[in-house]
């Protein structure tokens, strides 16, 4: 009995937290059917996220692209495959690498920030002082993040991977001694706009994840300066994790709805 | 100090209950408050003064009973829905609860600047105004993380006094300020009342700040109304739980 009643909490305890970030949206939603939309807070929502992600997001695409070229190229080496390097490491950046490794980034730094700054003013009556001022908290905090982070995700990830790219061409061209010719015609020869559809499809839900899971866990923050340390850990964790099990789902829904060609 | 001629009773508290953390907080409490009139809520700490106070201004909603404002049950509205009847209210936290990211003036100015006004030079006159009445001048630009206890508690006032509220809800206004301080926001209440007509309640445990401010006292006593009645009414009392209280004894033996 023990067993099954854990495995009901859990799924119980999974069902509500998904019901608690339905109606966030459904909130978002309606602030934004209302007209409810502060572009100067947006503005500095896109510069918050998007400019100072910069460093994180360039040094991610650029190693990762660089790793995997180099990896790809002494496995493929062997082969005589070594011109394949461009078409696997441009279509891995475009699917998964990309909005997945950007996607964790994101979610640690931006998540984190998100979570941490909601929580203290859940915690330090800032909150419940912009609803006696008679702000919804939705509009005013959780709508420009979510419009910033629709705006800045698609662009962070597509920049990741672009450097990925370019990283692993710069590495196998001038380093390993790979045609430049050869390379970059079987990497545009594989690589198609459903790859690059995927990678923006992709970032516009990690996104979406990251934000309404880092507002909710703020939102909700409670017991001063503990709680808000809880709540940005949870934040990270829950964001990350699903960022991979979305993933999976994405990429077989993606594969079932759209198969093969490019 | 003698109340006003009888009012209009403009909010009205019918049988309030509210539980938090399992912890049963107020057990059916009733209220009645009058135009312009200051009242006080006495209470001692923990007892459910500041959780009462939020009921006022929908930040909380009862698990039964109301809270009717210009006869009207705010404890049904939903959040968006309680807009209209929150911009003609005001209300200090016990911290001040001031946006740490923004001045003092862009503090100040929230409300103005949230209603759609965009002439700076009217929202400064404004501010500048405010600030005034709060005997603030010239900090406009200070951030709140570096002002002092009373500053914070002065400043949040003149945030929701730019909005020319009909009530304010005051939690604990003078708790933790020097007695000078807390003098001077005891006079501001008066004046508030006595200038703009602005009927407040005023959550305390402070006794001079009572004899100061009140027209109406009611005291939270285990989750219900105790006593409600005038400031001669209260130092007359007899009541064994309500003296103690006026007279500040614990009964504990050294």
């Amino acid at each position: 009995m023990a067993p099954a009643r854990f495995v009901g909490h859990v799924l119980l305890t999974f069902a509500r937290y998904l019901g608690d970030l339905s109606l966030l949206l459904a909130e978002v939603l309606r602030g934004i059917a209302h007209g409810q939309l502060r572009f100067r807070l947006v503005v500095h929502q896109i510069f918050e996220i998007g400019y100072r992600s910069q460093l994180v997001i360039l040094i991610t695409g650029a190693f990762t692209g660089a790793v995997f070229a180099t990896q790809t190229f002494f496995q493929f080496q062997r082969l005589q495959m070594d011109t394949a390097v461009g078409p696997v490491v441009s279509v891995s950046m475009f699917r998964e690498l990309g909005p997945v490794l950007c996607g964790l980034m994101v979610a640690g730094r931006v998540g984190a920030a998100m979570s941490a700054e909601l929580g203290t003013m859940k915690v330090t009556e800032q909150i419940d002082a912009l609803r006696a001022l008679a702000v919804h908290p939705v509009d005013y905090l959780v709508i420009p993040r979510f419009v910033a982070m629709v705006v800045s995700m698609p662009l962070l990830v597509a920049e990741c991977i672009g450097i990925g790219i370019l990283a692993a061409y710069l590495l196998t061209t001038q380093v390993l001694g790979v045609s430049e010719a050869y390379y970059l015609h079987n990497m545009l020869h594989f690589t198609g706009t459903r790859d690059i559809a995927m990678g923006l499809m992709k970032a516009l839900v990690f996104g979406f994840l990251i934000v309404f899971v880092a507002c909710h866990q703020g939102l909700n923050a409670r017991d001063g300066a503990v709680g808000v340390g809880r709540a940005t850990t949870e934040a990270v964790v829950i964001g990350s994790l699903f960022i991979l099990v979305v993933n999976f789902f994405l990429t077989m829904t993606f594969n079932i709805v759209w198969p093969g060609g490019k | 100090m003698s109340a006003p001629t009888p009012a209009r009773e403009v909010i009205s508290v019918d049988n309030l209950v509210q539980t938090l953390a399992g912890q049963e907080i107020l057990r059916g409490f009733s209220l009645k408050v009058y135009q312009g009139e200051t009242l006080v809520l006495l209470g001692r700490s923990g007892g459910g003064k500041s959780v009462f106070l939020r009921h006022l201004i929908g930040l909380l909603q009862p698990l039964s009973g109301s809270v009717t404002v210009e006869d009207r049950n705010i404890s049904v509205l939903s959040e968006r829905e309680l807009s209209p009847v929150r911009r003609r209210m005001g209300m200090v936290f016990q911290n001040g609860a001031l946006f740490d990211s923004m001045n003092v003036a862009d503090n100040v100015a929230f409300a103005m600047r949230e209603r759609g006004e965009t002439d700076e030079l009217l929202i400064s006159q404004k501010v500048q105004h405010a600030l005034q009445m709060v005997e603030l001048h010239g900090q406009q630009n200070k951030m709140p993380v570096n002002l002092s206890g009373g500053m914070r508690k002065r400043v949040a006032l003149a945030r929701t006094l730019i909005n020319e509220p009909r009530y304010m809800l005051y939690d604990e206004p003078t708790a933790g300020l020097d007695p000078i301080v807390a003098d001077s926001i005891d006079l501001l209440v008066r004046r508030l009342q006595r200038q703009l007509g602005v009927t407040s309640i005023v959550v305390t445990h402070d006794m001079k700040s009572t004899f100061t401010i009140a027209d109406h006292v009611a005291f939270l006593h285990e989750g219900r109304c105790y006593f409600y009645g005038t400031v001669a009414q209260l130092r007359a009392s007899t009541d064994p739980i309500i003296r103690d209280f006026v007279d500040g004894r614990s009964h504990e033996t050294p």
